[in-house]
């Protein structure tokens, strides 16, 4: 909302600068954004007039202009703006202004022509951002008088950034409140007269739809200077509330809403078919409004119509068929109010957002439809001419805007907001606000809201108004409340973000990327899965939920890449959602840890050879994060849409499917074109958490004996299925197995690989003597034999 | 002194002194005064001597003897001494050659200010819960005090999902709902995570992150949140500050206040600056959710964790914090 100040002061009556106007009624909730100074003030400019405009010898762009600026003689002045006529008023700047974007005028001689001054465009006098063309001024605009002084200038802009609960306040009335309020000055509203009918042409209304319209007002005005111009001050008071002049019953409309709240709307009487009917749409029923869309509309949009259809979407916009025009003599101001719930969704169901659905998104007053119609009637009287008929009111149901009464409570409020404010004030604040208080006790009141006040509704509403009004600032704390005990996690229950701990210490960064990602790269590492899709993505790329955080992932590894960072480790943390039907809301949304490697295995080193990230580093840093539950752990190949066939792997927490690991599938190159492809994981968070906490075993005294095998098995034999059979095959004896060595070739048949492995022996209660340990070994050997073809090497 | 003892002497220093190493001293050593060494044997000569002049000549033998141990000792402190200078020199690095191993990775400034704000708050009682970023209308709005079709949906751009069945939540604050839902006062949480709001420019991400408190139980006063908030921000920013609390509105708080913070307390500059909004629970929501509104009243407050990092870190263009640029991130480790 714009307010201007010098509309304002006329409103309230205060010694109060601006500065403080703004401070104390941002402190009240009206939010003041900005303070901007109205454009169009440039010292030196004055009204001049073209009186001869000839063109210049050398340019054929160019026009040479006497003009007449009030001096004695006109002055020659060059321009080249394309609408310089003899005979238009139009802004001179005079030799030695500054313009507002800090050029200086001076007498100047253009393609040999002189040239004392320059004809302005408005947007060159910050006036408005439009620059294409002189600013033309109305042929009664006083010569040699100052801009400044002719637009009543300097005058400041409040741009006001109202909360949706403060309808009331859409207007210089309701703002006009909040500052006597907040500078304790005095409001002087302008005192509308009505005026009297001077003919019986009573406009006839019909009220179908009482559920939704509480009142409907409408009065003629006629006959109408057709074309009327709309005077300065008004155009002006318009512009500085960013409302587009377009004329004069139209011009009213806007100004008496923008005065009092009230938004109005004139027709065309002679294009009006028949009388007026305020009714819910009928299937099929389309109107074109004024700024020509053709709308088709629902059946329950409450319109205006006449004999022929709807001629308004209630509230909302007018139609052009009865539009007011340059050729109307005879105008139907409409004043309606209609229930918020008549046109809330309306303008998103239409694509539609004017001022006057603003408003009555948020309430208009119900006592005002009368007067802002006497309002706009009188104004248009006076400046448009012709005599007013008489009013219809077409009443609908009563809001139930007047029938509120609330129960207030000092004890009550006092315990809400912490300090005790004294009965008197109390009263003194609501009264300010146009409540009407009756004391129904000690420290109780009933509390009958205004009429504008929407929002008021409940106890807490009233509060929070005596609050803002005591002054938030003023409440000091009585520490009171209650003590809780203090929460702690479960001891086992690590935060996931010291869990990730573990892989910064590994050189990963921590990234954060978007919960949405493009459809095409998340369906090729998915397999199509089935995703979540927004209705209305900020873009393309960013449309699908993801059920893997690698997308994102894959895409900061490339950003960075292409900025010459080879060496890329990262990793986030955030939610899958995937299509789950049996989850809440059809959704799983389960927290998961996802982690990228590309480049070195390690950082630059004058020592260390330069070698690639491979598997293993991976699944080392996997392995890390389960730390002691490692053995717990199992990695069994399997194949995944994104990951390479021949490296890629499930991973599993005692057996239960937890992540995959693995390098991006040799399908991505062309994505991700020379770069030597990434490795990932991704693990379900929960599996992080060790919801055990640790059972302490006392170590075992007894000396350890190690025995080590060299097998020969099949390529194929995965070394995890080996210490699978050696496991089985054990006795608690066996503490760990470790596999030291793997390799192919020398005196190896092609097709085999040897596999050296460490196993570790102990018992708890006594030293191990060889027999028990190769009875252990025998055992394994022979297992290994017959499970998985395995032979001890050189035998 | 003979003559064939002095050159004797001679000699044995001569050879001492042209040792190279230790074992090649030691060599000498041996082969002068070890049990069958030059100087062993002249001794073990001495009996063959007449009886008058054996004295005087083993006095001559005992001196040239001390003579070249003494020598063999000096040698041996030098030759030590130089094989101590030789290893040093060998053993010694070049200290400015860059360090081995891994250089740790950053945590993510969000998540850094998420645990600091985290921490502030877990200090006075505060337990973390989260919540769904797949919300429905219900949590998100409707239980918010926010109907349909209420003007204040158009203050959050809100990203639809299966054909408006569900949304992305806009807040934080349907973890409020959620909490109270499943159980009851006194209930004092944060719930940090993920929002989603249709919008993007400079200073605007269509994903950014919040951290929400609720405080519910007896007595719960708007003067306390007042006071807490004060508490906690200067504890963030780890100085006083000039703070104001502005009057305004949000469907499910009532009174509803933004707490701004004056630049120059801050020394990012002057004009106030807005950092949150907050206030008491509206009845309404404490009745959605199953709580007493006449028995218990509480305090919200929701934060933009970019908003916090920004001021605090001095990031000026918000869209850099999901870049994840490398060069960017290592400045957090």
């Amino acid at each position: 909302m714009k307010i201007s100040e010098n509309w304002l002061r006329e409103w309230v009556d205060t010694a109060a600068d601006l500065d403080t106007i703004s401070e104390r009624v941002t402190m009240l909730g009206l939010e003041v954004d900005a303070q901007e100074s109205v454009g169009g003030a440039v010292d030196g400019v004055v009204i001049g007039q073209v009186l001869t405009c000839e063109p210049h010898p050398d340019a054929d762009k160019l026009k040479v202009c006497s003009v007449d600026t009030g001096q004695e003689s006109p002055a020659q002045i060059v321009c080249g703006a394309p609408n310089v006529a003899a005979g238009v008023r139009v802004p001179v700047a005079t030799p030695g202004t500054v313009m507002p974007s800090g050029m200086k005028i001076k007498a100047a001689k253009l393609r040999g022509v002189a040239s004392n001054g320059m004809l302005c465009s408005a947007g060159e006098l910050g006036a408005t951002q439009d620059v294409d063309g002189l600013w033309l001024l109305p042929s009664d605009a006083p010569i040699g008088t100052p801009m400044a002084d002719w637009l009543g200038l300097p005058d400041q802009v409040l741009d006001i950034d109202l909360t949706p609960n403060r309808g009331d306040c859409l207007s210089m009335r309701g703002v006009a409140r909040e500052v006597a309020l907040g500078v304790d000055g005095v409001l002087q509203p302008p005192v509308i007269d009505p005026v009297p009918d001077n003919y019986e042409h009573k406009p006839s209304v019909d009220n179908q739809a009482p559920a939704h319209c509480a009142a409907y007002a409408a009065r003629h005005v006629e006959p109408v200077k057709p074309g009327a111009a709309t005077p300065l001050w008004m155009r002006e008071r318009l512009r500085r509330a960013g409302v587009r002049a377009i004329n004069l019953p139209v011009d009213i409309g806007n100004y008496v809403m923008l005065e009092l709240g009230q938004p109005m709307h004139a027709f065309d009487a002679d294009r009006l078919a028949g009388g007026i009917q305020v009714r819910l749409s009928r299937v099929g029923e389309h109107i074109v409004t004024l700024d020509g869309e053709d709308i088709t509309l629902d059946d329950d949009t409450l319109v205006i119509a006449d004999d022929e259809g709807p001629v308004a979407i209630a509230g909302m916009i007018g139609g052009q068929r009865t539009a007011v025009n340059e050729t109307t003599t005879r105008v139907l101001y409409e004043s309606a109010c209609f229930r918020p719930s008549a046109v809330a969704g309306r303008g998103r169901r239409y694509k539609i957002h004017t001022d006057s659905l603003h408003r009555f998104e948020r309430g208009v007053d119900p006592r005002l439809h009368e007067a802002a119609l006497q309002r706009a009637s009188g104004l248009l009287v006076r400046l448009g001419g012709g005599a007013c008929g008489p009013i219809t009111v077409a009443p609908g149901d009563p809001l139930g805007i007047d029938d509120r009464r609330i129960e207030l409570s000092a004890a009550r409020l006092s315990r809400l907001i912490g300090q005790t404010i004294d009965d008197a004030s109390i009263e003194s604040i609501l009264t300010g606000i146009g409540c009407e208080c009756a004391a129904i006790g000690a420290g109780e009141w009933q509390v009958a809201p205004p009429s504008w006040r929407y929002d008021l509704a409940i106890e807490a509403d009233l509060i929070e108004e005596i609050a803002r009004v005591y002054g938030y600032d003023r409440l000091e704390a009585e520490q009171g409340g209650v003590a809780l005990p203090p929460m702690a996690a479960a001891d086992a229950q690590a935060s996931t973000d010291d869990i990730a701990a573990t892989l910064r210490q590994r050189g990963y960064h921590e990234a954060i990327t978007y919960s949405f990602v493009e459809p095409e790269l998340h369906a090729a590492l998915t397999g199509d899965a089935a995703v979540g899709h927004l209705d209305n993505p900020i873009a393309e790329q960013m449309s699908v939920m993801r059920r893997t955080l690698w997308p994102g992932l894959l895409e900061a590894w490339a950003y960075n890449a292409r900025r010459q960072q080879s060496r890329v480790r990262l990793f986030e943390q955030g939610l899958s959602f995937a299509p789950d039907a049996t989850a809440e809301n059809g959704y799983r949304q389960t927290p998961m840890l996802a982690g990228l490697a590309a480049g070195p295995a390690e950082p630059t080193h004058w020592d260390t050879a330069r070698r690639a990230v491979d598997f293993f580093d991976v699944r080392g840093d996997v392995e890390a994060l389960f730390a002691a539950r490692v053995p717990e752990l199992s990695f069994v190949a399997e194949p995944h849409p994104g990951l390479h066939p021949g490296r890629s792997a499930r991973i599993l927490l005692n057996d239960r499917p937890i992540g995959w690991i693995g390098q991006l599938a040799p399908a991505f190159a062309r994505r991700f074109k020379g770069l030597d492809l990434a490795y990932l994981f991704e693990i379900e968070v929960e599996a992080l958490r060790d919801d055990e906490a640790t059972r302490y075993e006392t170590p075992s005294d007894q000396p350890q004996v190690r025995r080590d095998l060299a097998l020969v098995v099949a390529e194929e034999v995965a070394v995890g299925r080996l210490i699978e059979i050696i496991r089985n095959a054990g006795s608690s004896l066996l503490q760990s197995v470790e596999v030291f060595d793997v390799f192919r070739g020398q005196d190896l048949d092609p097709g085999d690989k040897s596999i050296a492995l460490s196993l570790i022996f102990q018992s708890d209660t006594s030293t191990l003597d060889d027999e028990a340990v190769e009875g252990e070994t025998t055992a394994m050997i022979h297992a290994l034999g017959e499970q998985a073809g395995a032979r001890l090497r050189g035998m | 002194m003979s003559t064939d003892l002095e050159t004797l002497r001679d000699s044995a220093l001569a050879d001492i002194a042209a040792a190279a190493d230790l074992r090649a001293l030691d060599d000498r050593r041996v082969s002068l005064l070890g049990k069958k060494g030059v100087i062993t044997g002249r001794l073990k000569t001495l009996g063959e001597l007449p009886a008058d002049e054996r004295k005087a000549a083993g006095a001559a033998i005992n001196r040239v003897k001390q003579e070249i141990a003494e020598a063999i000792d000096t040698r041996r402190v030098a030759l030590e001494q130089q094989a101590f200078d030789a290893r040093i020199a060998e053993e010694t690095v070049d200290v400015t050659l860059p360090g081995r191993g891994e250089h740790p990775g950053a945590m993510h400034p969000i998540t850094r200010t998420r645990r600091r704000i985290e921490a502030l708050f877990a200090a006075r009682g505060f337990e973390i819960v989260t919540g769904p970023e797949i919300e429905d209308d219900y949590h998100n709005f409707e239980a918010l005090n926010v109907p349909p079709d209420h003007p204040a949906r158009a203050m959050q751009d809100t990203f639809y999902l299966d054909g408006r069945r569900l949304l992305l939540r806009t807040h934080t604050s349907p973890v409020q709902i959620r909490t109270m839902e499943s159980r009851q006062p006194p209930i004092r949480v944060i719930a940090p995570g993920r929002v989603y709001r249709c919008d993007s420019d400079r200073t605007h991400s269509p994903m950014f992150h919040q951290v929400e408190a609720l405080y519910v139980a007896e007595r719960v006063t708007f003067a306390e949140l007042r006071a807490d908030l004060r508490g906690f921000l200067e504890a963030f920013f780890e100085t006083e500050l000039k703070l104001r609390f502005r009057p305004s509105y949000f469907p499910f708080t009532e009174p509803s206040a933004e707490i701004d913070i004056d630049g120059k307390s801050l020394g990012t500059g002057s004009g106030w600056m807005e950092v949150m909004g907050c206030g008491m629970v509206h009845p309404n929501v404490l009745e959605a959710a199953g709580v007493d509104s006449q028995r218990y009243t509480g305090y919200a407050l929701g934060m933009g964790i970019e908003r916090l990092a920004m001021l605090r870190y001095g990031v000026t263009d918000l869209r850099q914090f999901y870049n994840n640029d490398l060069r960017m991130l290592a400045q957090f480790a």
